[in-house]
């Protein structure tokens, strides 16, 4: 009788041991998954709908995008038309091509480089606090751009917007503006011009790829391209404030309306 | 009976360890997101879908340009070419900084600091090139039309660059003081640069800059006059791939 007794006893402690362990795993199993980042986690299948549809929007953008270069190379064979016999018409015609390129109003290609910036990964030493790291430190964004272009960067995008000489790249609420276009990371920098000069003028030693990823601890890559495309500036140009200054003798370009 | 009760719980730890790591390791394959990378993903979505509206806009503006080319009859459509081609010609070469402008806006000076080292680190009290990276880029937001920097214009390929004491702009060294000139809205250019966040008054007030900002009636804004030439960028056409 005694001996039966004492195997219940030494089960029913076991068996509360077991369940303390079990009720400790789960309370840790729980605060790993909410506690790394602020916001709670979401399940892969929201996100991967999220990535569809960014997937769906980015073919429909590049259909019509198609469809506009259909257009204008129908255009640009009509003026070449028109222009075939004058001159004076061709220079203007060729002239008029030059600012639109200086202007970032033309697609343009050639060899380059790919910079992609994404927030840290979160980790138990660095959960984050919720807030995104490249969006509070735009201003990385703004010299990461700036070294591109003392390095003879010739053309510049994030994310797909043009960087032009009006171009803003502003904390907005929430959001990263660019061109006045609201902007999410990750942050896909494209530049065409010697990619290796490039490459080395943000990658220096203490240069500012290092400090994004050794200080923010983003992510930062790289990848060089033979070519790669970067796509015209598609906002308004509009003059409210300034007007040519009027030169003397009156060169192209300036206003002769009385 | 007592045998299996030590091995119930061995197994029971290492399923709980298991339990552990699993969810860790889900962690780092990113099977699961934080919920800001939702609203990223939101963002990114919403911003390819203004893209394809303003693609829309200039499909629609292509259009009405070609049935406007196709319209034109033999005999004057050389005539009418040729304004339409002079006025996009003037708005294209100021939008690029070819031409010099005026018109109303601010001019501000930067400079060292004058006051006494308060902090062991010299730096504090140097016009540094972020900081006029910051201003130009809030000008911008701002809305300026034209700016240039001691006489230089800001073009999309201007850099402005550090080296020692002094900054180069287009390619030229400049020492402190800087003279900035912008053409704009010039209540919006002084608010955001000099209101209670601004640059301006981080500047001036924080690290002690010399930063004053004077709005003007009309400012004048050089062109660019360096020669650009693209070596490595080509006009993409369509029909050649991408």
């Amino acid at each position: 009788m005694e001996g039966v007794k004492k195997k219940k006893i030494s089960g029913v402690v076991v068996i509360g041991v077991l369940a303390l362990i079990i009720g400790v795993v789960l309370a840790i199993q729980i605060d790993t998954t909410q506690g790394d980042e602020v916001g709670g986690l979401i399940p892969v299948g929201q996100v991967q709908s999220m990535e569809a549809e960014l997937k769906a929007v980015k073919k429909e953008r590049e259909d019509i995008y198609q469809e506009l270069l259909v257009l204008e190379e129908r255009m640009a064979e009509i003026e070449a038309e028109k222009i075939s016999d004058d001159a004076f018409l061709q220079s203007l015609s060729s002239e008029l091509e030059r600012y639109r390129m200086y202007s970032g109003l033309l697609d343009v290609k050639g060899p380059g480089i790919i910079i992609t910036v994404d927030d840290p990964v979160p980790t138990e030493e660095n959960p984050g606090d919720g807030y995104s790291v490249i969006m509070l430190r735009y201003d990385l964004l703004l010299s990461l751009v700036n070294k591109l272009k003392e390095a003879g960067a010739e053309a510049i995008s994030i994310n797909g917007h043009r960087i032009t000489n009006t171009t803003e790249i502003s904390l907005a609420g929430d959001n990263v503006n660019i061109n006045g276009q609201a902007t999410a990371p990750p942050y896909t920098i494209a530049a065409i011009g010697d990619a290796d000069t490039m490459e080395s003028a943000i990658t220096i030693r203490h240069g500012i790829v290092e400090v994004m990823r050794t200080t923010y601890f983003l992510q930062v890559d790289i990848v060089k391209q033979e070519e790669l495309t970067i796509t015209r500036y598609t906002g308004v140009i509009n003059f409210r404030y300034a007007v040519p200054v009027a030169e003397e003798g009156g060169t192209e370009g300036s206003t002769t309306a009385p | 009976m007592k045998a299996w009760m030590p091995l119930i719980f061995l197994f029971s730890l290492g399923m709980g360890f298991l339990l552990v790591t699993q969810s860790s390791v889900s962690g780092g394959q990113h099977l699961y997101v934080s919920a800001s990378s939702l609203d990223y993903y939101a963002v990114n979505i919403e911003a390819e879908k203004e893209t394809i509206e303003t693609y829309r806009t200039l499909l629609e503006e292509t259009r009405l340009r070609l049935e406007e080319l196709e319209s034109m009859d033999e005999g004057d459509e050389q005539e009418a070419y040729l304004a339409s081609l002079q006025s996009e010609l003037e708005l294209y070469a100021m939008a690029s900084g070819s031409l010099a402008v005026q018109g109303p806006g601010v001019s501000i000076l930067v400079d060292d600091g004058e006051g006494e080292l308060m902090s062991w680190n010299v730096n504090d009290i140097l016009v540094h090139d972020l900081d006029l990276l910051l201003i130009l880029n809030e000008l911008k937001y701002a809305g300026a039309e034209a700016i240039s920097v001691n006489g230089q214009r800001i073009v999309d390929s201007t850099s402005i660059t550090c080296s020692g004491y002094t900054v180069r702009i287009n390619g030229i060294v400049y020492a402190p003081p800087y003279e900035i000139k912008a053409i704009g809205d010039s209540a919006r250019l002084s608010s955001v640069l000099v209101g209670p966040n601004g640059y301006g008054t981080l500047l001036s007030e924080v690290y002690d800059l010399v930063f004053r900002l004077t709005v003007e009636n009309n400012v004048v804004i050089p062109a660019y006059t360096r020669a650009r030439t693209y070596q490595y960028a080509e006009i993409a056409r369509e029909g050649e791939g991408n």
